[in-house]
C-alpha cells in the first residue's frame, strides 16, 4: 500500500532532480539524497490541512504515517535497485564448446565432413562473394569466410580462406590478409551449465548490437526512450488512445525501463500495486543510471523464447537461438522478427507459429518504415523475405549428453558448481563433432541391423563407446546408449560389465615383460585348476575346440581361452593384476583370481579405454581428457589442461604386444574389420565376449584414433553376439568415417625382427614353411638357428591361422 | 671424464652436414632450452606451430609455448620434435618429471637408427632427460641418459 501511494510523490521528486547534472550513476549515495525531497513534500503537504476541521489531527497523523511509510518504501526500493544493478546482474551459465576445426594445407578432410562442420556452425551457402559466416563452392574449391573468435591465445579475426579438397585432403590453401598457414573456424557451442532458474544468455555490449536493431527496438517498444524519465506520459497516452480506439488492450504504455524493472526485480503478478512499484523503480533506475546502461541491460535481460527447460534471454543468445548467427550477421528482417518476438515469445514463436510470427515481423517492419528506420525501397525488399529462422536451435543442450556428463565430472574436480552456473566461464573441450556424429551413426545403424536380423530374439540391445585421439588421450566422442540424445544412464561411464577377452593383452604383456616372446608355444588344451577355496576353474575355448601347441601370437590373435589361462597361471596372476593397474586401473580393486586373465572383472567402457590408451600411446599412460582450457567470461585465460604422459611399459614390450594385436585384425578374431578398413592401416585391436555372450566388446586403434565399443543388454541377458559381430562393426564404421593415420610405431632399439620356427624354438630362414616373422625383444631371441625341416617333417599346422 | 666426448663432439661438429646438428652432451640448460629443432614434423602447419612454440619458449612465455606445441601435436601426433620441444619447455619450467617423460616420449617416436636431424633430436631428448634427472638428484640416471645421448652417433 505505501508503495502505491508514494507513486506520484517520487516521480515528482525525481522530476525536480532530473535536470540536475547528476545523470551518471550515483550509486549508494542516491538513497540518502532522496530524503530532502521527501521532506519538502511533507512540508507542502501540511498546508491544505490548515483549513481547520475537527478531524484535522487524525488526518495529519495518518498522512504523516503514510508519508513516512512511502519514504521508507522508496528508500528500500532504491536500495534494491542499486544493489542489483551494481552487483552481478546475471548468473551467466558456463558455455561449453567443442573443438574448433583447424584448416591447414595437407590436413585430412573429406567433403562430407566439411559439409557437416559448416552446417553445424550454420554457415550459409552463397553464390556470390561470401561474408563472415558463409561460404561458396566451385566444384571442389571452397571459399569460406570465418566469423572470428576469441581463443585462448587471443582473438582470431574473421578470415577468408580458399581450400581445395582432393583425395580426402586439403590440397592447396589460400588465406587472405594474413600470414600463417592455419585457419580456425569458431568452435561449436555444444552446451551449458545452467543456474537453477535455467536462464541462459550470451552477454553483449551495446556497441556489439547492430544500430538497426536498436532503432527497430526503440521504434516498436519505446520511442521516447532517450527523452523520458523512466515513464513516458506520451507513451501511456498513445497506448490509451490506441486501446480506446480498438476497444481492447493492444498496446502497453510501458517504457523499456519499466519492462526491465519488471523482469529484473518483480514477480509476474499483475496488480495495480505492482504497477506502481514498477513505475517508482523505473524512475529511480532512470535517475541513477545512464540511458545506454539501461538499454544494454534491457538487451541482455529480455526474454525471447524457451528451449525445453532453458529460458532464452537477451538478444545475443536470441540471435543464435533463432537464426544460428551472431548478432552482427543479422539481416534487417531477422532483426525485425527478433524485436517482434519480444511482445510474446510463445505466441509469436516463429518455429511453432510461423504465420503469426511473419505477420508480427511485418508489423514491426511497418513501424520501422513509419519511424524512418527503413526507407520505402528497403522495406519493399525485406518484407518479401522469408522468416530466416533455422529449423533447430544452433545448439541443443541435449545433443551430446554422454560427453557433457564426462566433461562435467572432470570439471567438477576443479571448479565449484556455483561458479560453473554463474560466472559465464567458457569451457573449451575436446569433443570432435564429426567423430561424435560418425560414432552415433555407426552405433544406431548397427543396432538397427541387429534388431532387423534377430527380430524378437534380440531386444533391448544397448551400446556405449568412446573414441579418443590415440596419441594424446583427448576424448573425441562418447555415446552412453543407443538413444544418443538421452540424458540419463551413461553406460560409457557407469555400466560396469565383464570385459571378456579384452583382458588378454594384459596377460600377454605381463608374459612379454617376463621374457616370453610371441613365438613361444602355448598349450591350448583343457585345464583344471583348483583354486585356494577348493573350487575348480576349468575354462574352455569359445568354440569348445582345442588347438594343441600354438605360438603366443596365434593364441592372442584367435583369442584362445585355454592357452591364455595356462599362460596367466605360468606368469602369475599378481603380475597380470600389476600390468592391468599400470595400464590405467590403478584406482580399481582387481580380483586376484585366475579368471581375471579371461576378463572376469567388470569395467566401464571408460576404464577399458583408459587401459587401451596406454597401449596405443606405446606404453605411456595418458589421462583421458575432455577439457583443453577454461576462459573467463571476459576471455581471460583461467586454466589449461595440459598433455601429460608417464611411461609405464617399455616401448619394446608394447611394440611386440601391438604386433600381436595387429595380427588379431589382420588374421584373427578382428578380421572382419577389413570389410570396412584398409589393411594398409595396420590397425591393432581386440575382441571381447563375456560368458554366455552377455557382452560384446571391441577395442582397437590406428595411428591417430583409439576406440572402445561395448554392446549388451542392461539386465545382463545373453545375446547372440560376439565381440566381432556386435561391437566391431560399430568401431570399424566409425573408424572408416574418420581420417586415419596408419599404425606404424617406430621400431625400438632393442627389437629384432626375426624368422622363428616355433616348433624348434629357434631362428630359421625366411623361406621355410613353418617360419613366423616376428618382432622379438633382443634378449628373448633364441640363440639356436635351424634350417628348414630340421625337426624332420615340415610343420605347417599353423599356416591356416597365419595367412 | 667429459674430455673424450667433447673431443668426439668437435670431430662430429666438423663432419656435420647441414641437417645434422650435433649436440654437446654437457650443454647448459639455457643453451638446450634456447636450441631449436631441426627435425620437421612432416606437416607444414605443425612446423609453423613448432616454430612459434620454440620462439615463445625462448622468450620465456612457457604457457604459450606449451599451447602452440600441443596444437601442433594434434596436427602431427607422431612427431618427435613436438614432444622434444615440449620436453625442453618443461625443463625450462622446472617441471623435471614431466620433462623426462616428454623426452622419453620423443625417443619412443624416433627410429632405433636415427638419421640426420633425427640424430640431433634423439641426442637432445636424452640430454633433456640427463639434465632433468640431475636436477632431481639422480646422478646415476643422468649419466646413463648422457651415455645414451652419446650413443646416438
Amino acid at each position: 500500500m505505501p508503495a502505491k501511494r508514494s507513486k506520484p510523490q517520487s516521480s515528482n521528486g525525481n522530476n525536480k532532480q532530473k535536470p540536475g547534472p547528476a545523470r551518471k550513476p550515483r550509486k549508494r549515495g542516491a538513497a540518502t539524497s532522496k530524503k530532502p525531497a521527501a521532506k519538502k513534500r511533507s512540508q507542502s503537504g501540511r498546508k491544505p490541512s490548515k483549513s481547520g476541521v475537527r478531524w484535522w489531527p487524525l488526518l495529519w497523523k495518518l498522512g504523516l504515517v503514510g508519508l513516512m511509510l512511502s519514504v521508507i518504501g522508496v528508500i528500500y526500493l532504491d536500495a534494491v535497485i542499486t544493489n542489483h544493478f551494481e552487483g552481478k546482474r546475471w548468473s551467466i551459465p558456463a558455455k561449453v564448446y567443442g573443438r574448433p576445426l583447424e584448416l591447414y594445407d595437407g590436413m585430412p578432410l573429406t567433403e562430407a565432413q566439411l559439409a557437416f562442420e559448416l552446417s553445424l556452425l550454420n554457415y550459409r551457402h552463397v553464390y556470390d562473394t561470401p561474408g563472415p559466416g558463409s561460404f561458396s563452392t566451385n566444384q571442389r574449391e571452397y571459399t569460406i569466410v570465418t566469423r572470428g573468435f576469441d581463443f585462448w591465445e587471443g582473438a582470431e579475426p574473421s578470415r577468408e580462406v580458399r581450400i581445395n579438397l582432393r583425395g580426402g585432403r586439403v590440397s592447396g590453401m589460400d588465406v587472405s590478409n594474413q600470414s600463417g598457414s592455419i585457419v580456425r573456424l569458431e568452435p561449436p557451442l555444444i552446451g551449458g551449465i545452467y543456474p537453477a532458474h535455467n536462464e541462459d544468455r550470451v552477454l553483449v555490449k551495446l556497441d556489439q548490437v547492430p544500430k538497426q536493431l536498436l532503432q527497430a527496438l526503440l521504434a516498436v517498444e519505446d520511442r521516447d526512450f532517450f527523452e523520458h524519465f523512466g515513464l513516458s506520459i506520451k507513451g501511456i497516452a498513445r497506448a490509451l488512445v490506441a486501446n480506446l480506439a480498438s476497444g481492447e488492450v493492444r498496446q502497453g504504455g510501458s517504457t523499456l525501463t519499466q519492462q526491465l524493472v519488471k523482469n529484473f526485480y518483480l514477480s509476474s503478478e499483475r496488480s495495480l500495486s505492482r504497477k506502481g512499484i514498477e513505475a517508482i523503480m523505473a524512475v529511480l533506475l532512470d535517475f541513477h543510471y545512464d540511458k545506454t546502461e539501461i538499454l544494454e541491460a534491457y538487451l541482455n535481460e529480455v526474454y525471447l523464447g524457451q528451449a525445453g527447460k532453458r529460458a532464452i534471454h537477451g538478444v545475443g543468445l536470441g540471435s543464435l537461438f533463432y537464426f544460428g548467427v551472431p548478432l552482427r550477421e543479422l539481416s534487417t528482417e531477422q532483426m525485425a522478427l527478433l524485436v517482434g518476438v519480444i511482445k510474446g515469445p510463445s505466441w509469436y514463436d516463429p518455429r511453432r507459429n510461423p504465420q503469426r510470427a511473419l505477420e508480427r515481423r511485418n508489423q514491426v517492419l511497418q513501424i520501422m518504415l513509419q519511424q524512418g528506420v527503413l526507407d520505402q525501397r528497403s522495406y519493399d525488399q525485406v518484407v518479401q523475405q522469408p522468416l530466416g529462422v533455422i529449423k533447430k536451435p544452433l545448439y541443443e543442450d541435449a545433443r551430446y549428453p554422454a560427453f557433457l556428463d564426462l566433461m562435467k565430472r572432470q570439471l567438477r574436480k576443479d571448479y565449484r558448481d556455483e561458479d560453473l552456473r554463474s560466472e559465464g566461464l567458457r569451457i573449451f573441450t575436446t569433443l570432435d563433432p564429426w567423430a561424435q556424429e560418425s560414432l552415433e551413426q555407426a552405433a544406431q545403424q548397427q543396432i538397427q541391423n541387429l534388431e532387423n536380423g534377430y527380430g524378437k530374439n534380440l531386444q533391448g540391445l544397448e551400446v556405449a563407446g568412446l573414441f579418443t585421439s590415440s596419441n594424446t588421450g583427448e576424448v573425441a566422442a562418447v555415446i552412453g546408449g543407443q538413444a544418443v540424445r538421452y540424458e540419463g544412464f551413461n553406460r560409457a561411464l557407469d555400466a560396469y560389465r565383464p570385459i571378456g577377452s579384452l583382458a588378454k593383452p594384459a596377460v600377454y604383456l605381463a608374459a612379454l615383460e617376463q621374457g616370453y616372446h610371441l613365438g613361444n608355444l602355448l598349450q591350448d588344451e583343457p585345464l583344471e585348476h583348483v583354486l585356494p577355496n577348493g573350487t575348480l576353474w576349468s575354462p574352455r575355448n569359445f568354440e569348445k575346440e582345442s588347438h594343441g601347441q600354438v605360438p603366443m601370437v596365434v593364441a592372442l590373435a584367435h583369442s584362445y581361452n585355454q592357452a591364455t589361462a595356462r599362460l596367466a597361471l605360468d606368469v602369475g596372476i599378481d603380475r597380470v593384476v600389476d600390468v592391468m593397474e599400470r595400464l590405467g586401473l590403478q584406482d580399481k580393486v582387481l580380483p586376484q583370481v585366475p579368471a581375471l586373465s579371461l576378463g572376469a572383472v567388470s569395467l566401464s567402457p571408460f576404464e577399458v579405454t583408459q587401459m587401451y590408451q596406454t597401449i596405443a600411446t606405446e606404453g605411456f599412460a595418458t589421462p583421458l581428457r575432455t577439457i583443453r582450457s577454461v576462459l573467463t567470461a571476459q576471455g581471460q585465460p583461467l586454466q589449461r589442461y595440459e598433455l601429460e604422459v608417464e611411461q609405464r611399459f617399455t616401448s619394446a614390450d608394447i611394440y611386440v604386444l601391438t604386433h600381436a594385436m595387429q595380427e588379431t585384425v589382420r588374421s584373427g578374431t578382428g578380421k572382419s574389420a577389413t570389410r570396412w578398413l584398409s589393411p594398409d592401416l595396420h590397425l591393432a585391436g581386440k575382441t571381447g565376449t563375456s560368458d554366455d555372450q552377455r557382452d560384446s566388446w571391441f577395442a582397437g586403434f590406428s595411428g591417430n584414433y583409439l576406440g572402445v565399443v561395448w554392446m549388451g543388454i542392461d539386465d545382463n541377458q545373453p545375446t547372440p553376439l560376439t565381440g566381432a559381430t556386435g561391437a566391431l562393426p560399430v568401431w570399424a564404421n566409425t573408424m572408416a568415417a574418420l581420417p586415419q593415420i596408419p599404425l606404424q610405431a617406430a621400431q625400438p632399439e632393442n627389437i629384432d625382427w626375426v624368422w622363428i620356427d616355433p616348433q624348434q624354438q629357434a631362428r630359421t630362414a625366411a623361406h621355410c614353411d613353418n617360419a613366423l616373422y616376428l618382432p622379438l625383444r633382443k634378449d628373448t631371441v633364441p640363440a639356436e638357428q635351424v634350417s628348414c625341416g630340421a625337426g624332420g617333417r615340415v610343420l605347417n599346422w599353423f599356416k591356416k591361422w597365419i595367412r | 671424464m667429459y674430455m673424450k666426448p667433447i673431443a668426439l663432439l668437435f670431430l662430429l661438429l666438423g663432419l656435420a652436414a647441414c641437417a645434422v646438428r650435433t649436440v654437446p652432451t654437457d650443454i647448459s640448460d639455457e643453451a638446450l632450452i634456447e636450441s631449436e629443432s631441426s627435425l620437421l614434423t612432416g606437416v607444414a602447419a605443425a612446423d609453423n606451430l613448432l616454430q612459434q612454440g620454440e620462439r615463445a619458449r625462448q622468450q620465456g612465455d612457457y604457457g604459450a609455448a606449451v599451447n602452440h606445441l600441443e596444437r601442433g601435436v594434434r596436427m602431427a601426433p607422431r612427431s618427435p620434435s613436438l614432444y622434444l620441444a615440449l620436453a625442453k619447455t618443461r625443463l625450462a619450467m622446472g617441471q623435471y618429471r614431466s620433462a623426462t617423460q616428454m623426452a622419453q616420449r620423443a625417443v619412443s617416436l624416433l627410429p632405433a637408427q636415427p638419421r640426420g636431424a633425427e640424430q640431433t633430436a634423439k641426442a637432445e631428448a636424452w640430454i633433456v632427460i640427463a639434465q632433468a634427472r640431475e636436477k632431481q638428484g639422480d646422478r646415476e640416471g643422468a649419466a646413463h641418459a648422457r651415455a645414451n645421448a652419446q650413443a646416438v652417433w
